[in-house]
């Protein structure tokens, strides 16, 4: 199946069209640290795919004052809110798998919080405790398209950051061109289109240093009636997100995530889904190499009465991937995906009132190979 | 036995202490400290090597340094990231942004007392140096024992731990130091339970 991004109702970034060598991606980050409390960090990716090549993924200020207690961080610009623990690396990147899990995947594509963020800690070790505790809020703009990918493609696995102000294509759902026609097969999920303030509130809980859970709420507070000339609506998507790593040993570890929610826009909710993903994600490393096996499972149940758009989806991924790191420059590794999905929305000439423009099977499984190799300065 | 060409004039005898758990567990990274009961027998620093306070897999190491006031350190960065160490300790408030391969000056601790080390970024990162009023102490291995040199003579023990609760933190004794001896110090209180534990995460923010 064809990948989303050449308009295709596929849900890995790489097709038929890609076989052989490709320049997966470039980046840079630049970090600036005043003499005061504030630091500037700014990310710039190159794609070869997608609408648009080259653009910033996170600009942001960092303030965090030294504090003899408490610790505070304010974050002020477009960055990554820190839901989970598998993008621990610069420009957001996993250090266990290439392509990103499921959730990972989406957030990477249709969620930047552009706006403020401030975190409270109460870091243990200063009180001779074990646990550390964090208190998270934020209220963001600019975040209106989340939730229009997963309503029609449903959830995908690819490391496809998307660019601030860039746009996503996607199939041409039969709906689109038809009962939905003001909205185009493409988002810009990174729009303000309704003047409403999101917001998300999160905690996080450290044992030591082996243990750590994130519980977010996350509610972008979209005004489902609001929708641009372009056709870009405001998507009403909340959702809820725990996430866990614990360390076993220095060398093995585990990650899981399960994510929770709904979105909805249009009159009388037009378009409305309730998506939920979860992955299991292990990791070894043995010297310089590191082995990571992940499992993801993803679900997007249609909740709108109409009958000429059905977006229940469902699927699951397996992916294992070996990275190896013989130089500090270079880095090298083997991926293996393998995804399969059925998309009640997917049409094939033979169902019955499906326009014969259409040759999509509701059910599609694909295996894909990387080889990477990495320039790492 | 002394030697006058060598210039050496008192002969220092061997004091052992072995810092013991209420329930008699060996208790590693305490520091004893001998202060002279006559403080004036308290030599200048000797040494113009500073002492070094690293950063590891984001911890400092070691733990627990124990220097004499008026001694150097420094603080390398052995990490890929960037630190941002600080103290507002009494003995000494300082800030110092670490990055990699840019060492900065060494710092000099004249005030004796604990200093509590913290990093801004890593908010688990937790580290101390004892800047202890003479050059007699030492730092307990994890047999709990700690041998110090010093000359005969009347001392105050002190013991420190970072863990300690404030009974333990209150004591203090009054020691002779002669021919080797050793003492056992038991503390009335078991510590903190914090766990100092070396299990780190190299994907920790950075």
């Amino acid at each position: 199946m064809q990948s989303w991004l050449r308009e295709g109702t596929g849900i890995t970034r790489y097709d038929g069209h890609n076989d052989g060598l490709v320049l997966s991606q470039a980046m840079a980050e630049g970090e600036v640290d005043f003499e005061n409390a504030w630091q500037l960090q700014a990310t710039v990716y190159y794609y070869h795919d997608g609408d648009t090549r080259l653009g910033l993924t996170e600009a942001a200020l960092t303030y965090q004052p030294l504090t003899a207690g408490w610790k505070h961080r304010v974050r002020v610009g477009a960055f990554y809110p820190n839901f989970s623990f598998e993008n621990p690396k610069a420009g957001w990147q996993s250090p266990y798998t290439y392509s990103f899990s499921a959730i990972n995947s989406w957030v990477a594509e249709e969620l930047r919080t552009i706006g403020t963020e401030w975190q409270i800690t109460r870091p243990g070790r200063q009180y001779n405790s074990n646990h550390t505790f964090s208190l998270v809020s934020s209220v963001f703009v600019a975040n209106d398209g989340a939730g229009t990918l997963l309503a029609w493609r449903g959830w995908a696995l690819h490391n496809r950051q998307t660019l601030l102000g860039e746009r996503v294509a996607f199939a041409d759902y039969p709906s689109i061109s038809g009962p939905l026609e003001l909205q185009p097969n493409w988002v810009k999920p990174f729009l303000e289109t309704d003047d409403r303030i999101g917001y998300y509130i999160g905690g996080h809980w450290r044992h030591r240093r082996n243990t750590e859970l994130r519980l977010y709420r996350y509610d972008n507070r979209g005004d489902p009636l609001q929708v641009d000339s372009q056709g870009q609506y405001a998507w009403d998507t909340k959702f809820w997100s725990l996430s866990l790593k614990h360390l076993f040993t220095r060398e093995w570890r585990v990650l899981a995530q399960w994510m929770d929610g709904s979105t909805a826009m249009g009159d009388s909710a037009a378009v409305a889904v309730d998506f939920n993903a979860w992955y299991l994600l292990t990791s070894y490393k043995y010297h310089k190499h590191r082995f990571s096996l992940r499992y993801d499972n993803f679900e997007t149940v249609d909740t709108d009465n109409n009958r000429y758009d059905v977006n229940d989806s469902h699927g699951h991924a397996w992916t294992l991937a070996w990275r190896y790191q013989p130089h500090k420059y270079i880095e090298m590794g083997i991926e293996y995906l393998y995804a399969t999905s059925w998309n009640a929305n997917r049409t094939t000439p033979d169902q019955p009132g499906a326009d014969a423009g259409f040759d999509w099977p509701q059910r599609g499984s694909r295996e894909q190979w990387q080889l990477v190799i990495s320039g790492v300065y | 036995m002394c030697f006058a060409v060598l210039g050496c004039s008192v002969q220092a005898e061997r004091f052992s202490v072995t810092v013991l758990s209420p329930e008699g567990n060996p208790v590693e990274h305490a520091v004893a400290a001998l202060v002279p009961l006559d403080k004036s027998l308290i030599p200048e620093v000797s040494t113009s090597t500073p002492a070094v306070m690293d950063q590891i897999d984001r911890q400092f190491s070691p733990y627990v340094l124990a220097i004499q006031a008026g001694e150097w350190v420094n603080f390398p960065n052995s990490d890929s990231i960037k630190h941002h160490v600080y103290s507002f300790s009494e003995a000494k408030s300082f800030q110092l942004r670490l990055y990699k391969d840019k060492p900065p000056e060494p710092l000099a601790f004249e005030k004796p007392g604990v200093v509590a080390l913290g990093c801004n970024i890593h908010d688990w990162m937790i580290g101390y140096i004892y800047v202890a009023e003479s050059p007699w102490f030492g730092i307990s291995d994890t047999s709990g024992e700690i041998t110090i040199e010093a000359p005969q003579g009347e001392y105050q023990l002190h013991v420190w731990h970072p863990l300690m609760k404030p009974a333990d933190l209150a004591r203090e004794q009054n020691v002779t130091v002669a021919t080797s001896s050793q003492l056992a110090w038991t503390l009335q209180e078991a510590l903190h339970s914090l766990t100092h534990d070396h299990l780190t995460d190299e994907f920790d923010e950075y």
